[in-house]
Formats: structure tokens, sequence, C-alpha cells
């Protein structure tokens, strides 16, 4: 029942107390796939997913009964689950003290760990070739690319304008072709 | 055109090789990661949500709420040995008799009902039998001079209730014969100061010294 209601339905349910868990538990279906893949894209361990998956959703039910109707719910969950990825990186480069290089080095390191990497093949090339990409560009690249995201919804998303997204999706595919290219 | 494609085309405009490569994700994800995260999920909002409630009602009582006072030797837990042959008390049962003593309890119970069953109704059957009788035979047995002498008794007792229930004049019951003489003697040996003390209390303060 709950399923086939729509975002603005859901979140009217989710402010009468007796419907909210249920309410709640229907947008997290609706969306937790999306969600932990952008996260996974930019933090590339399950378990640092898994860590950032229960922030954000734990700030969107604390945050969504002051949430505005006319936004739109996915995109303000894609904005807190980018926040809290970035976020995440943030912390656990300040408790190791490396820079932002090392950064990318180290998630280079925890992909080459991850089940089944293969560095000859495709798919795994593309996800080093985007590894290698500053951090904006990275997120601009992951919601056009795998997500395809509107310029329009991302700009919510990122609080960028249409023009610096477009100029960063331009860079980061002709840095990641590169990469292919050469490697 | 469908959004999707325009995102397609305007991708392999800017790079054939990127728009050829694959979209599908190389990363795994543990079986019924999905399945399980909502609940997973619900049920660290609930904890987080009363862990919550517990720092709005007291922060002093949420910050000492992981700490322990107490110490542990080292490696205790590493070293925890429980004998349990040591302490394993043997089970009993609460009535265990040999199959003789079981007998003779049984033979002495039955010893036991059999005479009170037999004391009982040789006695019921004597009392019916004397309640059945005719009230001649009842009167028959008690002498005259028995009957007599039981009313007697009984007009005493009544008449000794009688007496007990009367008012009894409390100056009866003193030791010493209050006349005017002796109260005038006894009060020449209490001191003025007392006596008008007394009556001043009782507001008697225009009677005279009686010294």
């Amino acid at each position: 029942m709950l399923p086939e209601l729509d975002d603005n339905e859901l979140v009217r349910l989710f402010k009468d107390d007796q419907q909210r868990e249920k309410a709640f538990t229907a947008i997290v279906k609706r969306y937790q796939e999306k969600i932990y893949w952008q996260i996974r894209r930019i933090v590339i361990t399950h378990q640092d997913a898994d860590d950032v998956m229960q922030n954000v959703f734990i700030k969107v039910w604390n945050g969504l009964n002051n949430f505005r109707e006319d936004a739109r719910l996915y995109t303000w969950i894609y904005r807190i689950a980018v926040n809290e990825s970035l976020t995440h990186l943030e912390q656990q480069k300040r408790r190791s003290s490396i820079s932002f290089d090392d950064v990318s080095e180290t998630l280079e390191n925890k992909m080459q760990s991850e089940k089944g990497f293969d560095e000859n093949k495709a798919i795994w090339k593309l996800q080093l070739a985007v590894q290698q990409l500053p951090e904006k560009q990275r997120i601009v690249f992951n919601l056009r690319y795998f997500d395809e995201m509107p310029y329009e919804e991302m700009g919510i998303v990122l609080d960028t304008s249409i023009g610096a997204l477009k100029a960063s999706y331009h860079h980061a595919v002709k840095k990641i072709e590169e990469y292919i290219l050469n490697h | 055109m469908h959004r999707i494609d325009k995102i397609s085309s305007a991708l392999a405009s800017l790079s054939q090789h990127v728009a050829q490569l694959p979209k599908n994700t190389p990363f795994s994800v543990p079986q019924d990661y999905f399945d399980s995260f909502p609940n997973r999920l619900m049920e660290n909002i609930l904890t987080e949500a009363s862990e919550q409630d517990l720092m709005e009602l007291s922060p002093f009582l949420k910050s000492l709420q992981h700490e322990n006072p107490y110490t542990l030797p080292e490696g205790y837990f590493n070293n925890v040995k429980v004998d349990v042959t040591r302490n394993q008390t043997p089970v009993v049962g609460m009535f265990k008799l040999t199959s003789w003593a079981k007998y003779a309890a049984a033979a002495c119970l039955l010893g036991i009902m059999a005479a009170v069953f037999f004391v009982t109704n040789t006695e019921n059957g004597k009392q019916v039998a004397a309640v059945s009788k005719e009230p001649e035979t009842f009167h028959n047995k008690v002498s005259q001079d028995a009957i007599a002498l039981y009313l007697e008794e009984m007009d005493n007792l009544t008449a000794a209730e009688t007496i007990e229930n009367e008012p009894v004049d409390a100056s009866s019951n003193l030791l010493v014969d209050l006349n005017s003489e002796t109260i005038k003697e006894i009060l020449q040996e209490i001191p003025d100061k007392y006596i008008s003390l007394y009556m001043d209390q009782d507001g008697l303060g225009d009677v005279h010294s009686l010294n």
C-alpha cells in the first residue's frame, strides 16, 4: 500500500506519529539502493558505505519533519548523502593526517582490495579513472554518468550553477578518456 | 528525445571511449543487505532516540552511562574456569524410603484410620442413641435434689451480678475517713504558697488562706 504513494504523500504520512515508521521505511526502501551506490562510489568499501548510509538516513529521519514539500525528496536525500560521504572522507583524512592526493591513493588501494578486482577489465579501469579526479569532478561525473541526473537537480544537490556543473563534467570526461587510453 | 538518451548522446559527443564503457558496478554487496538494512536502520534510530532522551534529561548521567568504576584483575576473563563437578550437589528425592518402610508406613496409616473410624462410629452411635431417647427418660436420670441445687446456684449467681453492676460510692474506697477535721489537718501541713499556686491555676484566687 505505502510503496504506491508518491514522495509528498509519504512525507505527509511521516508527520503523523502513528504512521511515521511505516512511511520512513517505505522511503528508505525506495531510495536505499540509489543512495548506497552513490555513497559506495565515493567511499569505495562496503563497510564505509554502510556507516555513511546509516548516518544519511538518521539525518533524513531527524530532518523530515521540517522538510519543505515544494522541494524534491530524493534531491534532498542525495544532497545529504554526498555531504555525508565527503565528511566521512574528511574524517578519515584527519584521522590519518593525509593529503587529498593520499586520499585518492588510499581509495585506489581500497579498490584494489575489493573482491574480483582486475585492473585490466574496463569496468574496474573506469573506477580507477574516476578515483583520479578531483573531488568535485568525481561527484559530478558519478551523478551524471551513473545516476543520469539532470543538471538542474544536480545544481540543487551540489549547490552549484548549471554552467559550472557542465564544465566540471566536461573536464571529468576528458580526464577519464585520457586515463583509459593511457592505461 | 528521452532524458537518458540525451545524456548518453551528449557523452558520446564528448568522448566515444567513455560512452562505450560499461555502466554496471564492479562492487559487490553482502547478500540480503538491502532487505535487512531498513530494519537495522530503524533499530539504530530508536536506540539513538532513547539516548537523546537521556541526554536531554541529564547530560551528567549520560556522560556516566558507559563508565564502569569497578576494576577486574588483569586477564580475568581469559582465566575464568568454572569447576562444574565440584559444586554439583547430589539430587535426593524428598521421600526416599526403602520398600519395607513404605509398607510399614502404609500399614500404620491404615491402622490409624481404622482406629479413628471405629472410635468415632461408636461414640456417635451412643450420642445419637442418647439424643433420640424420650425427654422423660432424660429427666428420670437426674434427681429432683440435683435440679433444685442447680436452680439455687443460678439464683445466687444472678444476685452477685446485680450487686457488681450497682454504682459504687468513690469515697467508700478511700483508706482515710475524710471528715472536715481531717481535711483541715491535711491542709495545714501544706505551705500557703502551694495552695495559692493551686488556686491561681484553677481560678480560685479569691479564697482566703486556710492557715
